[in-house]
């Protein structure tokens, strides 16, 4: 790991990351003292039991929440320093997102949802990585439709598309395929993969699936708010083991 | 059931609120109509019992029909003699009141009042006359009269000085004020009204009753009203009559009541207009939570609850926002009683200022139009939430079932076609009475608009798209920047204004700063719609045609009605101005402030003025002709044919004949030279021939007579106005000044050349169409609070779509431009399809009512565009609290929502 860490730049990281709900009797603390850093063309997995601080530590890590104390970067931006329009335009440069359900504008097609964050950037999308993202997702013939046209793979395939085609400095998952039947899901995990193979990506993703775990590079675990260990070159079998063990 | 009902509204409370708050509105509106008209009633009728108190008997002159106006048969002053000879007789008093008379205030200008200014003769007798003197001495001598304190201080007059009084008899003669007296023998008793009295001798000289009384007063012994009434009937000449104090009284109040009749409809009409509004809000916003909460109902039914149970739950949702709006009104109706007594205050109309009565009629109307136009919103929801299936608990994209276009259409053009013909009915229809007239007509509108709400979600697809695109956009990005400096300079002007009209100026301020905002956005989503945000708001429009369409049909309804009435108002004064500028060819017209008449005296100083030609008095009265009463007027034919152009077509200007309007001539199929007999009010009749035919009466009712003619055969003695023209070679500047200074002797007389005297006809309509205007607002206001409704739901069903914008990069202020647009293209869309309405409705209405009035339509396109820059001002303003509530949400929240 020290390897890798040194020979890759981070292109998400956070020190020190406190969240805490609440206060009094009603006080939570979702992540205490985490730091954790997501190597550029990686794809790594987050995982840990309901509670364990995974998806507030992306939300986290992608703007969309704060931080009670310590600090997340993308790139070398600090997050806490940004305003609400800042974060805005953070999220809308250099961040993709795949969220577990309705990733997509309903009144919007394919193609529109696709370039959604370019079009809100005043952007003209790069029409040949454009075109390449939409080879790739095997969507050529679906950019016009609507989203309730599309089934669900599809409409996560167009969500992955999507963050892809901006180019951002990394992508959050949160439970991509927790709605999809177990083989649509394994085509947009091995999509995403291709995308960090073949296109240099950098994907981080929340799951709770070891078999979804298995197509990333590096799984990190978490419970109670902690980084509890990790593992490299997972497979669904030594992540069940992982887990099991962690269970104990 | 009743338990989750009452849950959801407190959970909801936001939402609850705006809904309740438009039927509040409209029970506000009934509850006041009601409260203001009781209140005058109540005001007038205690006028009534003190104006007749301690009268037994009235004797006095009789009239053949109509109204009882003040130019009634005199009674003889001997009368009274041999009255008060009769047995059982008590108390016997002669008495006239008149109107026109008017005393010059100290400062030299003739008092004015918006309330009568009238005469009356000094009365020894209080328990008869009800007069009693609270200072100084009662008028005496031929040159002396009193006053009511409350025009001594208003004007500061002194008594003991002598003053200038004008009177309708004998014009300005000069009096000394010898006191001051009130109307009532109670404390503080006030009419409110401008009275001078003077001696008997000489009110019945100035008053117009030489030697006679308007009425003679009888106060008689316990028990013996019959035996006298007998004894006195016959002493009384032809055309007088004795009738009962009470009778007089009933009378009294009657007269005021086919003045409160109308006002109280017209309330009412207004009420019902905005009940009418409420009741489409109430039942979008049913609707709208309906299909919110459908997973929730499925449920419900999925577990066991029946359709019935489920729609019911939506009908006491209903009874609840019903029953909490009414109490609330309740409250909101006296508020607005006040408002309303203070805006016509503000209008210079003296209100009489009354308590303000709840009664039970009162508060069960409020009832009906709170409780009952909420329940009968909810019942469509209601039938639709009862086929949800259970299924939609679970699965996505289950909803109610839901018309398809083709029934909506089909049942849209049948109550389109129902309301029509009522419309139709109501105004090409004969009726014998205008009351079912009015009400088809008002139902038939009605109607139209619920088949407008029907049938116009079939077209705001496509309008939505064409509503949200470039084109508009660009006009906005105009108007925006014009409406902030039109605010800032509403605003600035307010500030300045403040040191002199505190309330008004910071209502224009705010309103200033409220325009300002609105051009702000207009500017802002304008420049959108040409990006993202603004194709979003144009697709969430175009894409629920179903919900653009309902949300807009209130401001469809007062657009609609704002823009009939300026139809009918511009065509009205279109039409006046057109037979003004044919037909009058004088160069002066003079009228009184008070509505009172003109001395004669003035007619005979104008007409023996050198700067003067031709001049012409005129009066105008009723007459019977065949059983029918028609409207008559009288002129110097010698004059007049160079003063008004009447288009004499048949026959001419001959004064030994009368001339009828050509419609009444074709009606009734007269001939030229038969005999016709005319009855006047007096009981007077005469024979006298149709000695022509004239086709233009913009400026003349049904017949004409030589105002000698009419002169014989009435009572009265004031002319109703003068018209003159300058002499040849006289310059029109020094006629002008000279004719002012004839005025001058007649204080309270108006001289107006024919521009002024247009001007002010029109300015006397437009503050009436201002009146109706600011009636109508609040039907647009609700239309407001409808669209925030429908926005704020529409913004929450859409969280996590506007979740997942913000997510991927959605700033704040392309949030609140999407939302801008789609309101905007709400209002525009409402305003619109209410601008089509109005104009057909107002095309109908010129069409319908009789040339004599209007005689054209016009379409008023600066009002017209006015109107629709109003709605995109509205849907600015709409749109704040949705767009604000939609960029504050919270990313991630609004992600996890489900």
């Amino acid at each position: 790991m020290t390897d890798q860490a040194t020979l890759t730049t981070s292109a998400a990281r956070s020190v020190g990351a406190t969240k805490i709900y609440g206060e009094g009797d009603t006080r939570v603390v979702a992540l205490e003292d985490v730091t954790v850093d997501f190597q550029q063309g990686r794809f790594t997995a987050i995982m840990g039991p309901s509670g364990s601080g995974k998806s507030t530590l992306m939300h986290c890590m992608a703007g969309l929440d704060t931080l009670s104390r310590g600090q997340v970067f993308i790139g070398e931006i600090e997050l806490g320093q940004l305003s609400e329009q800042q974060l805005t335009l953070l999220r809308r440069d250099y961040v993709g997102f795949v969220f577990q359900a309705f990733n997509l504008v309903p009144t919007l097609n394919a193609m529109e949802n696709i370039t959604l964050p370019m079009t809100l950037a005043g952007r003209d999308p790069d029409q040949a990585w454009l075109d390449e993202v939409i080879n790739t997702v095997g969507l050529a013939d679906r950019t016009t439709h609507r989203p309730n046209e599309l089934s669900g793979g599809q409409q996560q395939r167009v969500a992955v598309a999507r963050a892809l085609a901006s180019q951002p400095q990394i992508i959050f998952a949160d439970e991509p395929t927790g709605n999809l039947d177990s083989r649509t899901g394994a085509e947009i995990l091995t999509f995403m993969r291709h995308a960090v193979d073949a296109l240099g990506q950098t994907i981080v993703m929340v799951t709770h699936d070891p078999v979804a775990a298995s197509y990333s590079d590096r799984v990190v675990f978490l419970a109670d708010g902690h980084t509890v260990d990790e593992l490299l070159e997972p497979t669904s079998d030594s992540v069940y083991d992982k887990m099991r063990e962690l269970g104990d | 059931m009743l338990k989750l009902t009452l849950r959801s509204l407190t959970d909801n409370w936001i939402r609850f609120v705006l809904t309740s708050l438009a039927v509040v509105l409209g029970v506000s509106f009934v509850v006041a109509s009601f409260m203001i008209t009781d209140s005058l009633r109540s005001v007038f009728g205690d006028l009534a019992g003190e104006i007749n108190a301690g009268k037994d008997l009235i004797v006095r002159g009789s009239v053949e029909f109509g109204d009882r106006e003040n130019d009634t048969p005199p009674v003889s002053q001997d009368l009274l003699a041999q009255i008060a000879d009769v047995d059982g007789v008590s108390l016997v008093e002669g008495s006239i009141f008149q109107f026109g008379v008017v005393p010059v205030a100290p400062d030299g200008d003739a008092v004015e009042t918006q309330g009568p200014l009238s005469g009356i003769n000094w009365s020894d007798q209080p328990s008869l006359s009800q007069l009693k003197m609270i200072e100084g001495e009662p008028p005496r001598a031929v040159d002396e009269f009193a006053l009511e304190p409350d025009t001594i201080d208003e004007y500061d007059f002194v008594i003991g000085d002598e003053y200038t009084v004008v009177t309708p008899a004998l014009g300005p003669k000069v009096f000394r004020l010898t006191g001051a007296f009130q109307f009532g023998l109670d404390e503080d008793a006030s009419v409110g009204a401008l009275i001078s009295a003077f001696a008997p001798e000489t009110a019945q000289d100035v008053l117009g009753y030489p030697d006679a009384w308007q009425e003679i007063w009888i106060a008689v012994d316990d028990g013996a009203v019959d035996e006298v009434t007998a004894a006195i009937e016959p002493l009384l000449p032809a055309d007088a009559e004795v009738v009962t104090g009470e009778a007089s009284q009933e009378e009294f109040s009657d007269g005021f009541e086919t003045f409160l009749g109308p006002f109280r409809t017209v309330m009412l009409v207004f009420a019902v207009i905005i009940a009418f509004v409420s009741a489409f809000l109430i039942y979008n916003t049913f609707n709208i939570v309906l299909g919110q909460r459908i997973r929730e109902l499925g449920l419900l039914r999925a577990i066991g609850a029946s359709g019935r149970q489920v729609s019911s739950s939506v009908l006491i949702e209903g009874l609840v926002v019903g029953v909490a709006a009414t109490l609330v009104g309740l409250l909101g109706g006296y508020g607005a009683a006040l408002g309303i007594q203070a805006l016509f205050g503000a209008f210079g109309a003296d209100f009489p200022e009354g308590p303000l009565p709840l009664a039970l009629r009162t508060a069960i109307v409020a009832a009906v139009v709170g409780v009952g136009f909420t329940l009968l919103a909810s019942i469509l929801p209601a039938y639709k939430a009862s086929t949800i299936p259970p299924i939609a608990a679970l699965a996505e994209g289950v909803g109610a079932r839901e018309s398809t276009g083709r029934s909506r259409t089909i049942i849209g053009i049948i109550v389109a076609v129902l309301g029509i013909a009522f419309t139709a009915l109501g105004l090409f229809g004969s009726f014998d009475d205008t009351a079912p007239q009015l009400l088809s007509l008002g139902v038939g509108a009605l109607i139209v608009f619920i088949a407008t709400a029907i049938l116009s979600p079939l077209f705001a697809g496509p309008a939505a798209r064409f509503l949200g695109s470039r084109v508009v956009g660009v006009l906005f990005i105009i108007i925006g920047p014009l409406l902030v400096l039109g605010g800032v300079a509403a605003s600035v002007a307010g500030i300045v204004f403040a040191i002199t009209e505190a309330p008004a100026a910071i209502a224009l301020s705010v309103l200033g700063l409220l325009v300002v905002y609105a051009g702000w956005s207009a500017l802002a989503s304008g420049l959108s719609s040409f990006r993202l945000p603004g194709v979003l708001g144009r697709k969430n429009a175009s894409e629920n045609p179903q919900r653009t369409a309902t949300t807009a049909i209130a401001l469809t309804i007062g657009v609609a009605l704002v823009t009939t009435v300026t139809v009918v108002g511009t065509s009205l004064k279109d039409s006046f101005r057109a037979s003004i500028d044919t037909g009058v060819t004088a160069d002066f017209i003079f009228t009184d402030e008070s509505f009172s008449g003109l001395s004669a005296a003035l007619a005979d100083d104008v007409a023996s003025m050198e700067e003067i030609g031709a001049n012409s008095a005129g009066r105008s009265g009723n007459v019977l002709v065949d059983g029918s009463q028609r409207g008559i007027d009288a002129y110097q034919f010698d004059a007049i044919g160079e003063l008004l152009d009447f288009d004499v077509s048949e026959g001419d200007l001959d004064p030994t004949g009368v001339l009828v309007f050509r419609e009444v001539f074709e009606e009734e199929g007269y001939r030229l030279d038969q005999g016709l007999e005319l009855t006047f009010q007096s009981g007077d009749q005469i024979t006298t021939p149709i000695v022509g035919v004239f086709d233009d009466n913009g400026l003349a009712s049904d017949l004409l007579v030589d105002l000698s003619v009419f002169e014989a055969n009435t009572d009265g003695t004031a002319d109703d106005f003068v018209l003159a023209r300058i002499a040849d070679g006289v310059d029109g500047e020094r006629a002008r000044s000279a004719v002012e200074s004839v005025t001058a002797a007649f204080p309270g007389t108006r001289v107006e050349d024919r521009s002024e005297f247009l001007d002010r006809q029109e300015s006397n309509l437009d503050n009436v169409l201002a009146i109706v205007n600011v009636f109508l607002l609040v039907a647009v206001i609700i239309a407001l609070i409808g669209i925030i409704n429908t926005l704020t739901l529409s913004v929450f069903e859409r969280t996590r779509e506007i979740g997942l914008m913000r997510a991927v990069g959605m700033s704040r202020t392309q949030t609140v431009n999407m939302i801008r647009w789609e309101a905007a293209i709400v209002a525009l869309f409402g305003a619109v399809i209410g601008t089509i309405i109005g104009l057909v409705f107002g095309w109908a209405i010129t069409l319908a009512v009789p040339d004599d009035f209007i005689d054209r339509t016009a379409i008023p396109v600066p009002s017209l565009i006015q109107f629709l820059v109003v709605a995109a001002v509205i849907g600015m303003l709409a749109a704040y609290f949705p767009a604000r509530r939609a960029s504050r949400m919270k990313v991630l929240d609004a992600i996890a929502h489900s």
